[in-house]
């Protein structure tokens, strides 16, 4: 029993650190464990539990960055960056955090207990959502750009237009070369990590260097945490409706955790229609934290269950589990029941940790804040472009890197929504992949009969709809 | 004081020539079926190399970034080994890319076979068949051809080996390509319980007679002879032609090491051979990686020169004239120079 406790301990401070790099997140945790894994060999469920746990801890973890930095911890926790930032910089960190790290804990529980416990039934999901509901799916999430748009309109569009074109570059539908300008590394298309450092955390950390980031007197005590707490009680229902957004987009394979984030946003916003969001509102922060946690514990469904990794992570999770005997998808895994107990040990029990680890240190960590930005700027870029550099190991990663922070910094400055460019990448290649699927295996006639794709279709007219009147007011 | 400079400066030196680690480029990144191969081997021949192996996986381009990178970068180094796979190989027979097998020599090659299967109450040979354009795909997208005429396929661009997968769990389509560990894994059990059929291979690749009966799946058909099963006579004419060239190469060289000439090949092939010698390592290899010969020194070089002997200038042709044109690649040409005659 000490032994299992001591491994997800060590799970969740391996995790921890990754989740406050900013962008890192859990696949680049898993990919600088991955040669631990010999040392699970004596006991491979321990390795599970340890896995699991890292995943659960960069989860929660990439919170601190979000609030603290103003960068996504990782490119599905965007959203929190929106109305957690301008909290620290108004001088309410701990608060902001204390409420995000309830939320995301609690939703953590609570919806990885429901995948874990009911995984075999969960699993049905992925047989529910075919190719039309998952296309439906990331429309939905798209239409919710429209509550990020503030100011200028002409701006935003501008910005999503953005990431549409930074997200053709690849491939065609003919495997020809788009916008790589003749470089083969670019016909994978950009990574996710490089785009977000790139336009997120550089730009941030250049206004910190020089100075320009200014935070505002630190509201830094136990009684901020307290706040955050009841924060979260008060919104619970937002939080609740994000956990079960991410819950429900988690298990669909090929559906990016950025969409969860989005909708859980959207979300938090419409539940509140008359109050300004975008400037330090809690509702902003709960609601996204809320689905963080349940989205990853999904995640592990079509994984588990069928060997289809959903996502970057549980694709490394996948291989790791592999080399430690356990075959992901196959009969054996499924009437494993020691497997499936490390690994919802691994999971809910590095969320309790995690969560009561970032709970008690929201106060003291915020002391960082007091230190000279341009001490910790520096090191922070030097982790982003070794976390970068984990993709390919090669310097195109930092070139393009390079790249896409030129384009930060220019956004910032000209007022793009970064965000909005960030969303419009992610989606543009996964939604032409679905269209063009979509369009050869289905017609209208076979379109309308299939209940959710209408469904899902109606929340985008009602959410696109909702986002124009927003913006228009 | 000069003295001890110098011993602990050699000491270094010696020190980081003695602990100079083999590295494995790998051109797919971490999760993917052929990192998973490179992992599980390089884990195991460490033992036996008495020295580290770092695998290091280099994505992008189609996997020809990783390929470029172990072409020029590590040319003069001589611990520096390459696992390409199957799909590398057919981009080599169809694409202009900046790399040749010709130029490297081979360490190890694993041929493997990849099993077709249908869904127990589909009628392959009279309704349509929705088929992915995934990576990789070409030899079924060719024996398929063969078997049912291209205007009988609905070919669907932008769709991944996994989405494909998905779809055939959620009854979107109507057939399933895997290999051998995947079919285990997910199909036997469907084709024990009746729901789905085991309908071909490609067989097993042999440097003398080609194609052969898979001995792991005994009761299945390779794709030539349920076409000659189906249909009476034997396959001909263009599409057949490319198929063979395509299938060859993507399953005779679904996992390949190799290195650069002058470098430390022969103690890499010895430690492989002690491996495969040795009964624990070999079970454990086979559990882990299917039951398929691996061949190596000279017998991976028996092994490329058969596959090279298959490409024939009018096969290539075919080849490339089907990618172009039915399957509509932009990258597909024609490279002199791979053919024998």
């Amino acid at each position: 029993m000490f032994e299992i406790f001591l491994f997800v301990l060590l799970g969740v401070v391996y995790g921890l650190i990754f989740g406050v790099i900013p962008t890192a997140g859990p696949t680049t945790a898993l990919l600088t464990s991955y040669t631990f894994y010999p040392y699970f060999y004596s006991d491979p469920y321990l390795g599970v539990a340890f896995y699991t746990a890292m995943v659960a801890a960069c989860t929660t973890g990439d919170t601190w960055s979000s609030i603290l930095l103003g960068i996504p911890g990782s490119s599905s926790s965007t959203a929190t960056v929106i109305d957690g930032y301008p909290l620290a910089k108004k001088g309410k960190a701990t608060y902001a955090l204390s409420a995000a790290f309830t939320s995301s804990t609690v939703n953590g529980l609570f919806f990885g207990s429901l995948v874990f416990f009911l995984m075999p039934v969960y699993s049905k999901l992925l047989l529910v959502f075919g190719i039309p509901e998952m296309l439906a799916l990331n429309v939905l999430a798209l239409s919710a750009v429209t509550f990020l748009i503030k100011g200028k309109i002409s701006l935003g569009i501008i910005s999503v237009l953005i990431g549409f074109i930074l997200g053709y570059v690849g491939i065609d539908e003919n495997n020809a070369p788009r916008l790589t300008f003749g470089f083969n590394y670019l016909e994978d298309g950009i990574s996710v990590l490089i785009l977000a450092s790139g336009i997120f955390a550089v730009p941030e950390l250049f206004d910190m260097f020089i100075g320009k980031t200014k935070l505002q007197k630190l509201e830094s005590s136990w009684k901020q945490v307290k706040l955050g707490i009841f924060a979260y009680k008060k919104y619970w229902k937002v939080s609740l409706q994000g956990g079960a957004i991410g819950a429900i987009v988690g298990a669909v394979p090929g559906v990016h955790g950025v969409v969860a984030d989005w909708l859980s946003y959207a979300r938090a916003r419409a539940a509140y229609p008359n109050r300004k969001f975008g400037n330090g509102n809690i509702v902003g922060v709960v609601g996204p934290e809320g689905a963080n946690n349940a989205v990853h514990a999904a995640s592990f469904v079509p994984t588990v269950v069928f060997g289809i990794p959903g996502t970057p992570f549980a694709a490394v999770i996948l291989s790791i589990f592999y080399l430690l005997h356990f075959d992901l998808g196959s009969v054996s895994i499924q009437s494993d029941s020691d497997f499936y107990k490390y690994l919802a040990v691994g999971f809910l029990g590095g969320t309790v940790l995690v969560g009561i680890l970032c709970v008690l240190l929201s106060k003291p960590i915020t002391v960082l804040l007091k230190i000279p930005t341009t001490i910790y700027a520096p090191l922070i870029l030097f982790l982003i472009c070794w976390s970068c550099y984990q993709i390919s190991h090669t310097y195109y990663d930092i070139a393009i890197l390079a790249v896409c922070s030129t384009i930060g910094l220019l956004s910032k400055r000209l007022e793009l929504n970064r965000p909005a460019i960030l969303l419009a990448f992610i989606l543009f290649s996964k939604i032409e992949a679905l269209t063009i699927q979509a369009v050869s295996l289905y017609n209208v006639t076979s379109l309308l009969e299939r209940p959710i794709f209408l469904l899902i279709s109606f929340l985008v007219l009602t959410v696109a709809f909702t986002g124009v009147r927003y913006v228009r007011n | 004081m000069k003295f001890i400079l110098a011993t602990i400066t050699s000491l270094i030196i010696t020190a980081g020539v003695a602990m100079a680690d083999y590295r494995l480029v790998v051109p797919s990144p971490k999760g993917t079926g052929t990192a998973i191969w490179a992992d599980v081997v390089a884990a195991e021949l460490e033992k036996y190399l008495g020295e580290r192996v770092i695998v290091e996986n280099i994505k992008g381009g189609k996997g020809n970034v990783g390929l470029e990178t172990f072409a020029e970068k590590y040319k003069d180094d001589p611990k520096t080994i390459l696992l390409a796979h199957g799909g590398n190989a057919n981009a080599w027979l169809i694409e202009d890319v900046n790399w040749s097998f010709k130029d490297w020599d081979p360490v190890l090659i694993q041929p493997y076979n990849i099993t077709t299967t249908i869904a127990a109450d589909y009628d392959w040979q009279n309704q349509n068949l929705n088929l992915a354009d995934c990576s990789g795909c070409v030899p079924e997208t060719l024996a398929w051809t063969m078997l049912k005429g291209w205007d009988n396929i609905n070919f669907i661009r932008k769709m991944s080996a996994g989405e494909a997968q998905q779809a055939w769990l959620r009854g979107d389509f109507t057939y399933i390509r895997e290999p051998a560990s995947r079919h285990i894994k997910n199909t036997v059990p469907m084709v024990d319980e009746g729901t789905a059929t085991r309908l071909f291979n490609h067989g097993m690749f042999t440097p003398d007679n080609g194609f052969v009966q898979d001995y792991n799946w005994p009761d299945t058909p390779t794709a030539v002879d349920l076409y000659t099963e189906t249909f009476g006579k034997e396959p001909k004419g263009p599409v057949y032609e490319a198929y063979i060239l395509a299938a060859v190469w993507r399953d005779g060289l679904q996992k390949g090491l190799f290195m650069h000439p002058g470098a430390n090949s022969s103690e890499v092939i010895d430690a492989f051979q002690r491996m495969m010698n040795n009964e624990d390592s070999r079970a454990y290899l086979i559990s882990k990686l299917g039951d398929y010969p691996m061949y190596f020194g000279e017998d991976s070089k028996t092994i490329m020169n058969a596959l090279y002997e298959y490409v024939t200038k009018e096969r290539l042709q075919y080849l490339v004239d089907f990618a172009a044109n039915n399957m509509e690649w932009a990258t597909a040409t024609y490279v002199e120079g791979k053919t024998v005659d």
